[in-house]
């Protein structure tokens, strides 16, 4: 751990460190913790969290509705719902929207909330930075969605294969708004993952070394380092296509000699980590879920640990698979075709635990882990259907049919969605103090259940009997009629289901006021996260736990008797923090981050309608950059801060106590 | 809402469904399905993903077995009165076994579906070293295969040499002998496209500036019917094909009926009206061998129009300048095809006879029948306003004679 | 497993985090992540040109070695002076770290002086050749991230300004200098790769 930590500070002797209290150019600080401007303002990982979650849950609204489209379209041969320009532009939207406004921020959502409690921190690394990353986010996602408005979506998929997506053969701008907007989310990204691995690495409470961290952390570690080195390949992929776009550069022009497979290669290079960038949250969060409702530690945790590690590491050997069709030549297809089914040994080791975990245990079939046995069974499928695919001479029938997209949906939906639904179901007395309605909850997962086999399971079929995808219509002498109706009156099952979900959140909070609070720990958690009072206290923890063993919560509940019985030692609510200290030092409120982060769809409208707006937006970046730096991270005149005690006793608890430098981090590349 | 009143809610959803299946499988033709080859590449494929699903359905059901049945050995069941315990609560002295792992197991199944997918994939290298290359001898039939916005053209060389001109070229419809492997050049003369003909051989991507290659064989004669299967831009759901497997001695007949031109006509002859408007209107564009390449409306000459110009050396790749200029399907015998335009729409109906409105509209305003760009050259013109209904009459009256 | 017990000794007092260093090195990764593609990119189609007839770089291009030597050689330069930085600091010496902070922007500034005016007595037009376009871009992508480490330094120099780095404190000082170290590094790879080796 030697680069990672300084000597220990001694804050309580000695000459303390000249901070001077107002450095040049201070404004003053957003004050408060209630109304809309704290949570504009807010640095509070907690509360990023649940915005990234809220955003996250409108654009699966969006990106659903566009897929409701879709379904309305193909549900009948000939369909004239949507023309064939629109068509193009509502799938390619709909496919950007789910994988990079919902799988991912989503993610980020649960990443944000939950590891900092779950390593005992009160805060990630660099909280302004955090605040800055999802504001990012939502910039760039807006951005890309103006494009509805502003002449037109993008329309060339969302893996955008050159050269379809040169100027020449896709003149409106959406192609720009994709390549800009997608810069936006990947700085936002990429942000983000850096911040929460210095978290993870450097704010774990006293005691959690590496193997005490929750599946939950690790598997949430391994996507912000797979984020770290995929983010920078779109970046560059991106860059290219832009320069082509908006500056004639000839990357990807064939006429000047260009090999449109460049593209391909640097896409999923991407592309592929991506996809296991979105599977692994879910992983982790079921992980967390199942061993508490079998009342079971989880199986083999080190095997799980591993098995994520090395489906970080595999995913970047495989990208070719996508491509077995493209003309790569038979030694690369042999090469990629082998290395991807290998994949399929740690992700079965996941899905054998997590049955191992179940078995024996006494299970509690309540909403989260409805969806988290829900995820076990539906997600096989798909990831079957998935080695199907890397056998390399079926893929030439099978990519870019429907087989392709029942397999994408059946491991997406059915791992990501299914996953992190589970886990809202799971989290959600914590966050927000109250349960869900179990009865509909699983009326919920019943609904979202059936209807996505209805949906996707057909694809299957329809894929086999060669409907490719990405065609606006078909012909009724194709045998597809049948299966398409099916798949979209199941689509319509999933609508509902999924406004099931948006009244239960309603219907829930509507009743909360009259049920008896969840308390800490709702359902006897094992990590750390359910030994700090529900919703969780602004500064997490009164004092910083000490951490003896994996699951330590649980066993500070629980311990054995001389006959090896389990016998409770302390109820949840005898040993849970009550948050109810006061004066806890944190981070305060800053402009600057949301300054900051308007600056980047502002320079990129500019690149695409007048370099003058691009100025502007450059100006606001820099200003706010500015301001931020010259901003401590602490406010001196904020209602506590100077003159509170330190939990010296505890040592380092976070940024609370860190010298406010910590933060000029904000000027690091954003690639 | 108890698991238990669940199940048999399931079960019958089940059997509905499957039920409904073997219906929907029963009826109506599949004329893309990829598990029904017509040629041995297509077979080969089919025998090797078969016993794959096969696996794969074991894996399937050990699982779902799995799940089923630790729900039914190991669930406990919601408290009695909901009110008095919160969901996922137990009690005190509710504890299983708390088993941390077993090395052992763990490594026999990071073992077992090693040992599994080694298996599978040394099939799969068989097939895939056995499908690559090509069997036909160097003067077999050869046909350079170029995608473009939005239909396919075929290039013919009777005597495999891709290097020359080809003997012919035609559109949308490839003609093929049975039982003889036909190898393919693959490419694209725009953006990526996949040349698929699912009953005979899986797809190979058109990629402009590359040439792949690729075979087809049939074993059986028919129609085999194609789609473009890469993502090619706003008609690429209409951007079809065929694959017509015929017997040799038809093929002969066929193919030297196809090298003929087309006469050209004077004024004398009947027609001739029809061939002035072409000539004024489509040959900028369309090619008629034996009648565009001579002059056009202008007086120009359209000599190196000629259809292995444009696609020759370097200018494989078009010009941006030309993307559909001279390079629009090429018309000597469109009569001979039964499908057109990216195979999308058919040229006769049931009794054999032109569908003649229909082709009208699609000279007359092809934008209208089939989404395209022509403002961007991506497709062909509309006509509305440039000819006349008799002018209209005129060419497609002497398209009818493109025998 | 033992009985746990719900109440422990506090544990000992834990070093500080270098919260900011560890976080440059992440972000170092993802910079190197960024120009293995492009550098990649570049190579491939260097080499994917090498049939090709003329040269990958083409005539009117004057690519001189002068100009990229010499911003090479005030790149290294700067290494030992920004060192100088982080040492001062070490032993609260600010009038020193002062001087290595400017001298170290000084510099850096000059080195983009300097690859601006290179580009334009090369002649690069950015969208007459692959190689022209990728040069930009390689070269311009490094200008960027130049311009990230120095105001890095700048901010860090501020604060050091406001005091708040010490000899207990140097974290964000010393990741200044690592991620100027990586730009220097970059550059020398550069170098060789775009004007040493055509
Ligand atoms: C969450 C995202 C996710 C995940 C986790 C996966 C997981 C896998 N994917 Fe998938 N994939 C996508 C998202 C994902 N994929 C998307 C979005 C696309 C399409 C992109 C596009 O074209 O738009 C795609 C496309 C895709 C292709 C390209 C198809 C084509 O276009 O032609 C291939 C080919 O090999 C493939 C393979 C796999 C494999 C082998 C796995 C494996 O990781 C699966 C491993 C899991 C199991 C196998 C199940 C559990 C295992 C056991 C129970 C053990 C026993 C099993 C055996 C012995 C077999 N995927
Ligand atoms: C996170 C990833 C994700 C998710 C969750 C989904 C969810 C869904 N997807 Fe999507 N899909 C992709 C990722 C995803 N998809 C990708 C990457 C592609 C490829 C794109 C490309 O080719 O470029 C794709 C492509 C794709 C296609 C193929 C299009 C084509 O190739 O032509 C289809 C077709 O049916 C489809 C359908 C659906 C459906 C019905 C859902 C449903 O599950 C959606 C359910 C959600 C809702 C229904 C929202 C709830 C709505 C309300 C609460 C409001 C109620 C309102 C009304 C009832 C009006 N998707
Ligand atoms: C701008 C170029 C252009 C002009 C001018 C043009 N066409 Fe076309 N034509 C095309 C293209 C491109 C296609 C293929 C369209 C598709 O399949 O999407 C086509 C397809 C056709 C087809 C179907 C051919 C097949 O086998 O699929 C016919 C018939 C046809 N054109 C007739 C005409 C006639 C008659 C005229 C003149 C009145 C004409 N074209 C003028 C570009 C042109
Ligand atoms: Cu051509 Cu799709
Ligand atoms: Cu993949």
């Amino acid at each position: 751990m030697a680069i990672t930590e300084e000597p220990p500070l001694e804050l309580t002797t000695g000459s303390a460190p000249a901070i001077a209290d107002r450095p040049l150019g201070v404004l003053t600080r957003p004050q408060g913790s209630v109304g809309w401007r704290s949570w504009l303002f807010t640095v509070d990982h907690k509360r990023i969290g649940i915005m990234y979650g809220a955003a996250a849950l409108v654009f699966f609204v969006i990106g659903g509705i566009e897929a409701l489209f879709i379904r309305l379209q193909l549900a009948q041969p000939n369909g004239t719902v949507l023309g064939a320009d629109l068509y193009n532009q509502v799938f390619t939207m709909h496919g950007v929207t789910m994988i990079f406004l919902v799988a991912m921020p989503l993610g980020a959502a649960f990443a944000n909330y939950l590891i900092p409690i779950q390593i005992g921190a009160r805060d990630v690394a660099f909280p302004r930075l955090n605040a800055f990353s999802f504001w990012c986010f939502l910039g760039g996602a807006i951005f890309i969605n103006t494009s509805w408005v502003l002449g037109g979506a993008p329309d060339g998929g969302w893996f955008a294969y050159a050269p379809n997506t040169g100027v020449l053969f896709s003149p409106t701008n959406g192609l720009d708004f994709f390549a800009i907007g997608l810069q936006i989310t990947g700085i936002a990204s990429l942000v983000s993952a850096i911040n929460l691995i210095v978290t993870v690495v450097n704010l774990r409470a006293p005691g959690m070394t590496w193997f005490k961290m929750p599946v939950f952390t690790w598997m949430m570690l391994v996507v912000q380092v797979l984020l770290l080195f995929a983010i920078p390949v779109i970046t560059v992929a991106l860059v290219l296509l832009i320069f082509d776009r908006l500056y004639d550069a000839n990357f990807f022009n064939v006429a000047e000699g260009a090999d449109p497979l460049l593209w391909e290669h640097l896409f999923w290079i991407f592309g592929h980590p991506e996809v296991y960038i979105l599977i692994l949250p879910a992983f982790g969060v079921i992980s967390e879920i199942i061993p508490v409702f079998s009342r079971k530690p989880i199986f083999g945790y080190p095997f799980m640990v591993f098995s994520g590690i090395a489906i970080g590491f595999m995913g970047w050997g495989v990208w070719a698979h996508h491509m077995f069709a493209s003309g790569i030549g038979p030694i690369s297809v042999a090469a990629f075709s082998i290395s991807t089914m290998f994949i399929a040994v740690p992700t079965g080791v996941k899905i054998l635990n997590w049955l191992a975990t179940m078995y024996g245990g006494r299970l509690r079939f309540t909403t989260p882990m409805l969806f988290a046995v829900g995820v076990v069974s539906m997600f096989t499928i798909g990831g079957l259907s998935g080695v199907t695919h890397a056998v390399s001479p079926a893929d030439t029938q099978q990519t870019d049919t429907y087989y392709i997209v029942a397999h994408f949906h059946y491991v997406i939906f059915g791992g990501v969605i299914l996953g992190l639904f589970g886990g809202m179901y799971f989290w959600w007395p914590k966050v927000f103090g109250h349960m869900l309605n179990e009865k509909w909850g699983k009326l919920n997962f019943w609904t979202m259940l059936i209807g996505f086999n209805l949906t996707f399971g057909p694809m299957h079929l329809l894929g086999l009997q060669g409907m490719s995808r990405r065609i606006q219509t078909y012909s009724s002498g194709q045998g597809f009629d049948f299966w398409n109706l099916v798949s979209t009156i199941g689509s319509f099952v999933i609508a509902l289901s999924v406004l099931i979900f948006v009244m239960n959140i309603w219907l829930s909070k509507r009743n909360a006021p009259n049920l008896p609070p969840p308390g800490p720990d709702p359902w006897d958690g094992r990590s750390l996260e359910w030994s700090t009072a529900s919703p969780t206290p602004e500064h997490n923890f009164d004092y910083v736990p000490d951490i003896e063993s994996l699951d330590d919560f649980w066993h500070r509940k629980w311990g054995e008797d001389e006959n090896g019985r389990i016998v409770r030692l302390a109820s949840a609510a005898e040993i849970a923090q009550d948050g109810s200290r006061t004066g806890v030092h944190l981070p305060s409120p800053s402009y600057w981050p949301i300054v900051a982060a308007t600056g980047l769809p502002l320079i990129g409208y500019g690149l695409i309608f007048n370099l003058w707006l691009s100025a502007l937006g450059g100006a606001v970046l820099l200003g706010a950059i500015y301001g931020w730096i010259m901003e401590p991270a602490d406010d001196p005149d904020a209602g506590h801060g100077h003159g509170d005690e330190h939990d010296d006793e505890h040592g380092d608890d976070g940024p609370d106590d860190e010298a406010p430098a910590a933060e000029t981090e904000e000027v690091a590349p954003v690639g | 809402m108890s698991a238990a009143r669940r199940r048999p809610g399931w079960a019958r959803l089940g059997i509905l469904v499957a039920a409904l299946a073997l219906l929907a499988t029963a009826c109506g033709d599949k004329p893309l399905d990829t598990m029904d080859p017509a040629g041995p590449e297509a077979q080969s494929i089919k025998d090797l993903i078969v016993p794959i699903f096969i696996i794969a359905g074991i894996v399937f059901v050990l699982v779902q077995g799995a799940v089923i049945a630790l729900w039914w050995k190991f669930r406990v069941d919601e408290p009695e009165d909901p009110a008095d315990e919160r969901p996922g609560t137990y009690a005190d002295d509710e504890f299983p076994d708390q088993v941390h792992g077993n090395l052992n197991l763990e490594i026999a199944w990071t073992i077992i579906p090693t040992v599994l997918l080694a298996v599978i994939s040394v099939f799969t290298l068989i097939t895939l070293f056995d499908l690559d290359g090509v069997d036909a001898a160097d003067d077999d039939l050869r046909i350079t295969v170029v995608g473009q916005q939005w239909w396919w053209e075929f290039q013919y060389h009777l005597d495999g040499n891709t290097d020359t001109p080809p003997d012919f070229v035609t559109a949308n419809e490839m003609v093929i002998p049975v039982d003889q492997q036909v190898p393919l050049l693959i490419t694209s003369r725009d953006v990526i496209h996949s040349f698929w003909i699912p009953r005979l051989n899986g797809k190979q991507d058109a990629v402009p500036g590359s040439e792949f290659e690729w075979v087809v064989e049939a074993s059986e004669i028919g129609d085999f019917a194609g789609q473009c299967t890469e993502f090619c831009g706003l008609s690429h759901g209409y951007m079809r094909m065929f694959t017509n497997a015929v017997e040799p001695a038809e093929f002969e007949a066929w193919a030297a009926e196809q090298v003929q031109s087309a006469p050209l006509l004077d004024e004398a002859d009947e027609g001739f009206e029809g061939q002035q408007v072409f000539l004024a209107n489509c040959a900028s564009c369309h090619i008629i061998t034996g009648v565009t390449s001579h002059v056009d409306a202008d007086g120009d000459n359209l000599a190196d129009v000629d259809t292995w110009d444009v696609y020759d050396g370097a200018n494989k790749i078009v010009d941006p300048a030309i993307l559909t200029a001279g390079v629009a399907p090429n018309l000597t015998h469109l009569m001979s095809r039964n499908t057109y335009a990216g195979s999308f729409f058919d040229l006769y109906d049931d009794d054999g006879n032109v569908n003649r409105a229909e082709l009208e509209e699609w000279v007359f305003n092809a934008p209208e029948q089939k989404p395209n760009n022509p403002e961007n050259r991506q497709g062909m013109t509309s006509f509305v306003g440039v000819l006349t209904a008799e002018q209209l009459d005129d060419v497609v009256d002497y398209l009818e004679t493109l025998e | 497993m033992a009985i746990a017990t719900s109440s422990r000794p506090p544990s000992a007092i834990l070093p500080r985090a270098r919260t900011v260093q560890v976080g440059t090195a992440f972000a170092v990764g993802a910079t190197l992540m960024y120009f293995g593609a492009l550098i990649g990119i570049y190579l491939d189609q260097r080499q994917a040109f090498a049939g090709t007839a003329g040269g990958w770089i083409p005539d009117e291009v004057d690519v001189q070695l002068t100009a990229p030597s010499i911003i090479l050689w005030t790149f290294f330069l700067t290494v030992p002076i920004a060192q100088w930085a982080v040492y001062s600091i070490g032993r609260d010496d600010r009038k020193h770290a002062y001087l290595a902070f400017g001298l170290t922007i000084l510099l850096g500034l000059m080195t983009i002086n300097q690859a601006a005016f290179n580009f334009d007595a090369m002649g690069l037009v950015a969208d007459r050749s692959r190689a022209e376009t990728l040069i930009f871009l390689v070269a311009g992508s490094h200008i960027a991230i130049t311009i990230i480490g120095l105001l890095f330094f700048l901010f860090t120099g501020f604060r050091a300004l406001a005091g708040q780095f010490s000899h207990r404190y140097t974290d964000a000082v010393a990741a200044a200098a690592m991620y100027w170290y990586v730009v220097v590094f970059l550059y020398f790879v550069i170098w060789l790769l775009i004007y040493v080796t055509k």
